[in-house]
């Protein structure tokens, strides 16, 4: 039997009187890439922590492959790397060091230290000490111990805060390639929606202590499946004329010779082509525009939170 | 724990507490070293049939009324704060390891530490003694044999005068994160125990008191009860460290 990679059945937790979490049920299968959404404050941190037992929810319990978690049972966590909230690293060891102090705590041999600083391009500031480190080379030191037991299930919060643009892409190519070559299962909070997008099979969307979305993307896509169409025509006026005229409300951007038609329910697209043409204005090019996971977030948590 | 405890002594490269322990009982031997050479203590060598006596328990008593609580104080303080300071329990946690092999791997290392801080002590005095003799012929220590007993005695009375006092401040050091308050309450303890004095019969009865009676003892300046081989203040030094130990356990437990 293939038990979810992570289970959170009813999760309620809250500072003092307030509710910060309330009744969340997450399912992460094995394999899947989970993004996880929500403005700052959200919980998202706290949910990981939650996961991961360092927190103790006031009501639910939290699983990983079927097994409850719970501070009596540590083992379960010999599957797991995690990085939470921010790199935890002892900054008067070298990175060398550091990665050998993890090997002990987890009885794994130092022999894999040079491949996992490989992975993460830090191999040549492996004899350095970590207050040397930049914010950048910290995190992906702290990635590095994550992937230090080879894991099944990786927690990442934030993995690209603090990275240049390279570091971003360097982070998306090494979790896309772990989660293929290994099968993997990661769940990762950001604030960089595009890299949610680009990385994540899965979203989940935190608002106000509740989790108001969890699927696959297609599925978030299809539950707002109103996006727009962008036309380019050669009388881009005479074109927002004759929708005009059938009730289609459409704007021209600025400097170009394209219309953006919003609102649009894919189905109609082919009508909105046959009624240009039958007017004879010479349509070039003609682009549906899906929403964002920009859009599809910002449309979840203001449509929930109303 | 025999991981955890590895994992300690990992981390214990260029860390603060190994510092303080190889910088403070080098600096220990270098003060009590140039007292007997330009002081008045170099007097005492006469005191007893074999000068090596009287270096040892002069060396001893120096150390553990002041140095002793100190140090323990300091160092449960240091090693916790290691953890604190990033708020490494975050990460800890989240390993295959039970949050009470941490308590227990902390508070081995500090004795662990400890243990390694005291024989340096030992074989200091031992040296910078030779020394003493070399430089001073009419003291007798460069040709008299080191009572290897009185200094076995020694060392291991002290070992067990700290043992409930490394519980006691693991425990607070624990539970405060904050590596002043760790250092205040230890400290007042310390000069509280100080200004009570080891003449108080109830002394033997405070952690901070047990190792500054150590010697007091040994010198018979005051007669503490013994139950079987061991003195009110060593027993109660078991006492504290059982009882703070399964404070510390049972903490991680309720978490």
């Amino acid at each position: 039997m293939s038990f979810a990679a992570i289970r959170t059945v009813g999760l309620s937790f809250g500072y003092g009187k307030g509710i910060l979490l309330d009744h969340i049920n997450m399912q992460i299968g094995q394999g899947q890439i989970y993004g996880l959404l929500g403005l700052n404050g959200a919980g998202k941190t706290t949910l990981m922590k939650l996961i991961l037992g360092i927190l103790s929810p006031q009501k639910g319990h939290a699983e990983l492959f079927g097994r409850k978690v719970h501070p009596a049972h540590p083992e379960v966590f010999s599957r797991i790397g995690s990085l939470v909230s921010r790199p935890h690293l002892y900054p008067h060891l070298t990175a060398e060091r550091q990665l050998q102090v993890h090997c002990a705590y987890r009885g794994l041999s130092p022999e894999v230290i040079p491949e996992v600083l490989r992975l993460v391009g830090l191999s040549h500031a492996s004899h350095r000490l970590i207050r040397q480190f930049s914010t950048g080379m910290r995190r992906r030191l702290a990635l590095a111990q994550a992937l230090l037991p080879e894991p099944d299930l990786l927690l990442l919060d934030e993995p690209a805060n603090g990275l240049d643009p390279e570091g971003i892409a360097d982070v998306r190519t090494l979790l896309l390639d772990i989660n293929r070559q290994r099968g993997t299962s990661i769940l990762m909070s950001s604030h960089l929606l595009s890299e949610v997008e680009q990385t994540c099979t899965h979203v989940g969307i935190l608002t106000g202590g509740t989790l108001q979305f969890e699927g696959s993307l297609e599925a978030l896509r299809e539950l707002i499946p109103t996006s727009s169409l962008d036309i380019e025509t050669d009388n881009p006026d005479r074109a927002m004329h004759i929708l005009k005229q059938s009730g289609i409300s459409s704007r021209r951007l600025q400097g170009t010779a394209q219309l953006r038609i919003s609102a649009i329910e894919r189905v109609d697209i082919p009508d909105i082509i046959d009624l240009l043409r039958a007017e004879k204005v010479h349509l070039y090019r003609v682009e549906p525009r899906t929403k964002s996971l920009e859009e599809l977030f910002f449309h979840i948590s203001q449509s929930r939170s109303v | 724990m025999r991981r955890a405890l590895y994992a300690e002594v990992l981390k214990s490269r260029n860390s603060f507490a190994v510092w303080l322990s190889l910088a403070g009982t080098a600096a220990n031997l270098l003060m009590f070293f140039i007292l007997h050479l330009f002081g008045q203590e170099s007097v005492l060598l006469d005191s007893t049939p074999n000068p090596w006596e009287a270096w040892i328990l002069s060396h001893y008593a120096g150390m553990a009324f002041m140095m002793l609580p100190l140090y323990v104080i300091i160092l449960a303080a240091l090693v916790h704060f290691m953890e604190h300071r990033h708020d490494m329990w975050t990460q800890l946690y989240a390993l295959p390891v039970g949050r009470q092999e941490y308590v227990m791997a902390k508070v081995s290392y500090i004795f662990l530490l400890f243990v390694t801080a005291h024989l340096l002590f030992v074989t200091g005095l031992l040296i910078t003694g030779f020394i003493y003799g070399l430089a001073i012929p009419d003291s007798g220590l460069a040709t008299a044999t080191p009572p290897a007993t009185l200094l076995l005695r020694l060392a291991m009375k002290t070992v067990v005068s700290v043992i409930g006092l490394m519980c006691v401040q693991s425990w607070i050091s624990r539970t405060f994160p904050h590596f002043i308050v760790s250092l205040l309450v230890g400290i007042l303890g310390f000069v509280c125990a100080g200004l009570i004095g080891p003449e108080w019969p109830g002394i033997a009865w405070i952690p901070w008191g047990q190792p500054m009676v150590l010697m007091p003892g040994v010198l018979g300046e005051i007669t503490l009860p013994t139950f079987g081989g061991l003195t009110t203040a060593e027993w109660g030094s078991f006492g504290y460290g059982v009882v703070f130990l399964g404070l510390a356990l049972f903490r991680e437990v309720q978490k």
